[in-house]
């Protein structure tokens, strides 16, 4: 059984704390000491492959972590399947910053939504502000995931999605929508999808080459 | 054997020729057919009578064509007939009749339209031109057509026909009919050209897919427009061709079933007409105030003279036959029309006519210009009875000068008051149905939708094009029949022209149009000429000829418990030109109106005279330069490219903004991908604003090569419609724009700016507050005031002034002022600065700008002096003393307002009245204050533009009066 399937998923969390940064590791393998912060909305799609052969493939929105753009944060949060708070492990303001994003998302995006807290700059320990277990007993509170990356080593990053990207199957419910993207965007770059029914089963978007969804 | 016996042999016994035509199937650019250019073939009306269970007694009509084969060539043998097409008349199949360029010659087109339903499958249309000098049996033919489709037969009556399409050969030219065999069709071979233009000259942006924030829409459709889009600018630019300008004379003209009786010259040369009969345009009138005269400025002949006829014939047969008599009208009028053109007769030919029923349009062309006129198509679409009959809808006539696509449509909507929902309707059927059979297209399948997708992608690049809508439109003012009548019959011109202007605010089309429900990106010159319609002559008519006869109207009229109402036909422009360009900078009108010197018919004739720029581009050099474009774009589309589009700068600062003060700024976009990129601005949500009212950007989306920088424009507007969110809550401007990569990012851009506060486009209960001018920087403490003003003293400064320096100044509130001094005067009023400098104290341009001012203020307060829901009360006032009573009831802040200003005016008639004996003697003085009313009544009485119920134009004029009289 090779299922594939699509989330929309979102980062938020306080300017600088790494979000574009972790995107950029996950996406592409890079990374960027000097990069500039987002004023807008970067796009961006990853697939993840697990091992029981189904694939998974995030549409990602990057968004912009300063304060004079909050406002439009819901914009890009609606419709979107799971969420990744980002703090930076050096900034206790960042992980209070995160909590706000956690409790707005609880309160204003879809029921459904699954959000995984993640502590960033984990190569940067001996400055660490925000210990883990802080982080992790309020992550338990509040029934998140959670997890430490390094955009810059890349250790913990491919967790965070993959961990995400198992999840997502068992307990995301059919989007009510297409996702705000449509997916014809991303579906012809994976061949053999066109013309399959959408509306079938929830989130699977096709079958493997061999056509046969049972 | 007659042609006729020969088509019965052919049929069975349960159907019978009804009417047969011999005609020339004309040269097709049908590809497999290109052997044998000119078919000779037969045309046949049948008729089928059904017996079994479902027999209603109706009988089914069906258009056949045979072709004649020889199986011998050598053979003298008559040839033998063979059907190649059966076609059911419904609804679906459209016949047109044209006179063809050769005199005698008609061209008649058959045109099948599937209906939505089925428009999934490929082909939908299919147009069929013949050519037939036989008159006679053309219009036994049409007639017999007409006659089934009235019957309105559903789709599914039509099986008996699918034994004559089985006999139709393969090889045929002709599709089999839909409704027959709808999975045989063959690809369709003709390709129209839709009329919808409109849909084309809506900007790009408007065309584009629903988005907003972090929903990207339609990215695929949205790549394609904007691709094409860009070719399509490039190609104006780097393609462009020689430009010249032509003059067209559009004329529309409802006839009301008339013979030409009396000179058309007016009509078709003169650029205006006096507005009145004779009798009455005695007085020396002024020079016209609100509208220049600009036809008077007009000089040359025009190049092309589009006449667009309606009501030709109302002779009731002629709707379903092309009698003679409809023949010998249009010889007349055409001969009418030569005759008008006096001594230019001789320059023009008439090169193109078309006519359904009682519509007509005749293009003559001056004939210098004939040899770069090419391309004339023709179409037409009957709305009337049963939604197809010819006696409502249009006739078009399409033509290529130089390599600009001109099309003109004479329409006839439907009448009467009430139906405005139906003229609606009729025009959205226009925009569908009517179509101009066009030429082949390679990529016939791949179109489906109209307007901008249709002549979209690998289309030919007839991106010049303008499009005439003309004719008896039969739009009507919302107004009260005495209303309209007292507002046109002042013998004073300043008062009709105000009255006409306080018309125009009722204007069905103008409305419908401003709200999008028809004509939608249609334009029309300023209204200036008296209504239209409708004349009459004898006694039920009122002093300007309009008819006052009561008539028993088609419906109820809300509110009435008869079910039929007796209702008078108030006067109304019914009659319009109205027009589309895709380039809008390359039409201009230099003259709209209505010629009253010609009265046979119960509408005036209308005409307007334009201005149009005419390319000529080598349409080769441009589809190879377009197919070069394309290739050079590059595959956007790809799913797997990377877009990356960067602003050098997220912020935009305005700085100071002030009040009609436009600022603009620039804003470079750089492609620094590999690949073009498009992009757009997006809304923040679906359907939500781009960006703030009084922001503009330039473009709104647009393709960017790699490695090229695009400015786009950000120009900031404040005008009084804006002002007054930003006047509540003033200093700082904050948007943020969202620019959209497709297939990419959403870039942010901040725009912040200083907004300048005015006194403009504020309530008269905050101006109250004020006690230093606007801008001073005391303002925030003093609103906290307790202590009010009378009446805001910008008010109080201006009616001051004007006490001092214009009591005795002609032409004040009428003359139009100098913009520039209108500025300096509300800089004054925000600053505290003086009005104007001392040695200008005299200068009646100054005088003129101030009261100009007065106005314009007491036009932009957010709520009138008087509000709206007083209105309903001051027009029960039916005295001085009354009306004096009314004062009570306005809000406190407005009694001051409206007296300082009430008896100012009284105050300046007096003088007027003492002056007016040596100085102005053909105005009187009621007919002076009469005027001074009738321009502040509507400003002071503003009707709530929210709301539907207006309150009568004259009655507030009359209110106003009581005090200024
Ligand atoms: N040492 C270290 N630096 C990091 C890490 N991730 C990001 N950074 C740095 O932190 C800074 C900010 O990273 P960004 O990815 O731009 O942060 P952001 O959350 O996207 O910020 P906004 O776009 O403003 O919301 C950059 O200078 C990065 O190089 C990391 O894991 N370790
Ligand atoms: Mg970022």
């Amino acid at each position: 059984m090779s299922k594939q399937y699509q989330f929309k998923l979102v980062l938020l969390g306080e300017s600088a704390v790494g979000k574009s940064s972790l995107v950029l590791r996950f996406v592409k393998d890079q990374f960027d000491d000097y990069r500039e912060s987002t004023i807008g909305a970067a796009f961006l799609t990853q697939t993840v492959n697990l091992d029981d052969g189904s694939t998974v493939k995030f549409e990602i929105w990057d968004t912009a972590g300063q304060e004079r753009y909050k406002s439009l944060a819901p914009m890009y949060y609606r419709n979107a399947n799971c969420a990744v708070v980002v703090y930076d492990i050096t900034q206790p303001s960042s992980l209070e910053k995160a909590r706000t994003w956690i409790r707005e998302l609880q309160r204003q995006a879809d029921p459904s939504i699954v959000i995984t807290l993640c502590g960033n700059k984990s190569d940067l320990a001996a400055r660490r502000q925000v210990t883990q277990e802080e982080a992790q007993k309020y992550a338990e509170e509040e029934g998140l995931m959670w997890g430490e990356t390094s955009a810059k080593t890349g250790e913990g990053v491919a967790d965070i999605f993959t961990t995400l990207a198992k999840k997502l199957p068992q307990t995301a419910p059919p989007p009510s929508s297409r996702g705000a993207r449509g997916t014809r965007g991303g579906a012809p770059a994976s061949g053999g999808r066109a013309g399959v029914d959408l509306n079938k089963s929830g989130n699977v978007i096709g079958t493997g080459p061999d056509g046969c969804n049972c | 054997m007659s042609a006729d016996t020969e088509i019965r042999s052919l049929l069975r016994p349960s159907e019978r020729v009804i009417a047969s035509l011999r005609a020339s199937a004309s040269a097709s650019d049908d590809k497999s057919r290109s052997n044998q250019n000119v078919n000779e073939v037969a045309l046949a009306v049948i008729a089928h009578v059904d017996s079994g269970d479902r027999h209603d007694g109706l009988e089914r009509g069906s258009v056949i064509v045979l072709d004649s084969v020889s199986l011998n060539p050598q053979s003298v043998t008559p040839k033998k007939l063979r059907i190649i097409s059966a076609t059911p008349i419904t609804s679906e199949l459209t016949i047109s009749i044209a006179q063809g360029m050769t005199q005698g010659l008609f061209v008649l087109t058959l045109q099948v339209t599937t209906s939505s339903e089925s428009r999934s499958r490929s082909a939908h249309e299919t147009t069929r031109t013949f050519t037939t000098s036989d008159s006679h049996a053309l219009s036994e033919f049409t007639s017999a057509c007409r006659r089934f489709q009235s019957q309105a037969p559903n789709e599914d009556s039509f099986a008996w026909l699918a034994s004559y399409a089985a006999m139709t050969t393969a090889t045929s030219a002709y599709d089999v009919p839909p409704t027959v065999e709808p999975q045989s069709r063959h690809p369709q071979t003709h390709r129209t050209l839709p009329i919808a233009v409109p849909v084309n000259s809506l900007p790009l942006h408007e065309c584009l897919s629903s988005a907003a924030a972090g929903q990207p829409g339609d990215e695929d459709k949205d790549i394609a427009m904007i691709k094409e889009d860009w070719v399509r600018r490039t190609l104006d630019v780097e393609c462009a061709g020689d430009k010249t300008t032509i003059r067209i004379r559009i004329g529309s003209f409802n006839v009301n079933g008339k013979y030409p009786s009396q000179d058309l010259h007016p009509w078709l040369r003169k650029p205006s007409s006096p507005q009145l009969p004779n009798a009455m345009s005695g007085g020396k009138e002024t020079a016209s105030v609100y509208t220049a005269k600009i036809g008077d400025a007009i000089q040359g002949e025009p190049d092309l003279f589009v006449l667009g006829f309606q009501e030709l014939d109302l002779a009731p047969e002629s709707l379903l036959y092309s009698t003679s008599a409809a023949a010998a009208r249009v010889d007349a009028w055409t001969a009418a029309i030569f005759a008008g053109l006096g001594e230019l007769r001789d320059e023009y030919q008439k090169i193109a006519i078309h006519q359904l029923v009682g519509m007509l349009i005749i293009i003559l062309a001056k004939k210098s210009i004939i040899p770069r006129i090419s391309q004339i198509r023709t179409a037409s679409l009957g709305t009337g009875l049963m939604g197809i009959m010819g006696n409502k809808g249009a006739v078009g006539l399409r033509l290529v000068v130089s390599s600009t696509s001109l099309t003109f449509v004479n329409s006839h909507l439907a009448a009467a008051d009430e139906m405005l929902a139906r003229r609606n309707s009729d025009f959205h059927d226009l925009e569908r149905r009517l179509v101009f059979p066009g030429e082949l297209r390679e990529d016939s399948e791949s179109h489906d939708g109209m307007g901008y997708e249709r002549s979209s992608i690998g289309g030919d690049y007839d991106y010049d094009a303008d499009m005439v809508a003309s004719g008896d439109l039969n739009y009507r003012i919302d107004l009260p029949d005495a209303d309209v009548r007292a507002l046109l019959s002042s013998p004073n011109l300043h008062l009709r022209e105000l009255g006409v202007r306080d018309m125009v605010l009722h204007d069905q089309l103008k409305n419908v149009i401003k709200e999008g429900q028809s004509f939608k990106g249609f334009l029309e010159g300023d209204i200036t000429h008296l209504p239209t319609y409708r004349f009459a002559t004898g006694l039920s008519t009122d002093a300007l000829g309009y008819d006052m006869k009561w008539v028993l109207s088609r419906h109820t009229s809300f509110g009435s418990s008869l079910s039929r109402s007796v209702i008078r036909r108030r006067p109304a422009w019914t009659d319009r030109v109205l027009w589309m360009s895709r380039h809008p900078s390359q039409v201009n009108i230099l003259a709209y109106a209505a010629h009253s010197e010609i009265t046979m018919s119960d509408h005036r004739p209308l005409a307007a005279t334009f201005e149009v720029k005419i390319n000529d581009v080598d349409k080769l050099k441009q589809a190879e330069m377009a197919a070069t474009l394309f290739e050079k774009i590059g595959n956007i589309e790809d799913a797997e490219a990377t877009h990356k589009l960067k602003l050098a700068s997220s912020t935009i600062d305005l700085g100071a903004v002030s009040f009609r003060r436009p600022v603009m700024k620039q804003m470079e976009l750089q492609n620094i991908g590999k690949i073009a990129s498009t992009f757009r601005f997006v809304p923040m949500r679906p359907r939500g604003p781009i960006h703030a009212p009084w922001l503009s950007i330039t473009p709104l989306a647009g393709l960017i090569l790699p490695g090229e920088t695009m400015s786009i424009i950000i120009t900031a507007f404040i005008d009084e419609r804006t002002a007054a969110p930003l006047n509540m809550n003033p200093n700082r401007l904050d948007e943020t724009l969202i620019l959209h990569t497709a297939r990419g990012k959403d870039h942010f851009v901040s725009v912040t700016g200083q907004y300048q506060p005015t006194c403009f486009a504020n309530s008269l209960s905050w101006l109250v507050r004020l006690h230093e001018p606007i801008r001073s920087t005391k303002r925030e403490v003093e609103s906290h005031s307790k202590q009010l003003l009378n009446a805001p003293k910008e008010i109080m400064r201006l009616v001051n002034w004007l006490m001092s320096h214009a009591t005795n100044i002609p032409g004040l509130f009428i003359t139009r002022a100098d913009e520039g001094l209108v500025d300096n005067i509300r800089d004054a009023l925000d600053t505290g600065n003086e009005i104007s400098a001392e040695e200008k104290l005299s200068d009646p341009h100054v005088a003129i700008a101030v009261g100009e001012t007065l106005l314009r203020f007491l036009d932009s307060l957010t709520t009138p002096v008087v509000p709206a829901s007083i209105h309903a009360r001051c027009m029960e006032a039916t005295s001085r003393d009354e009306a004096f009573e009314i004062l009570d009831q306005f809000p406190e802040e407005s009694v001051n307002v409206w007296i300082s200003i009430t008896a100012f005016l009284h105050f300046v008639l007096q003088q007027d009245a003492h002056a007016s004996k040596n100085v102005n003697e053909d105005t009187d003085q009621s007919t002076r204050a009469n005027i001074i009313a009738a321009v502040f009544a509507p400003i002071l009485l503003r009707d709530d533009a929210a709301k539907a119920p207006r309150v009568s134009p004259l009655a507030k004029r009359k209110f106003l009066l009581y005090f200024i009289t």
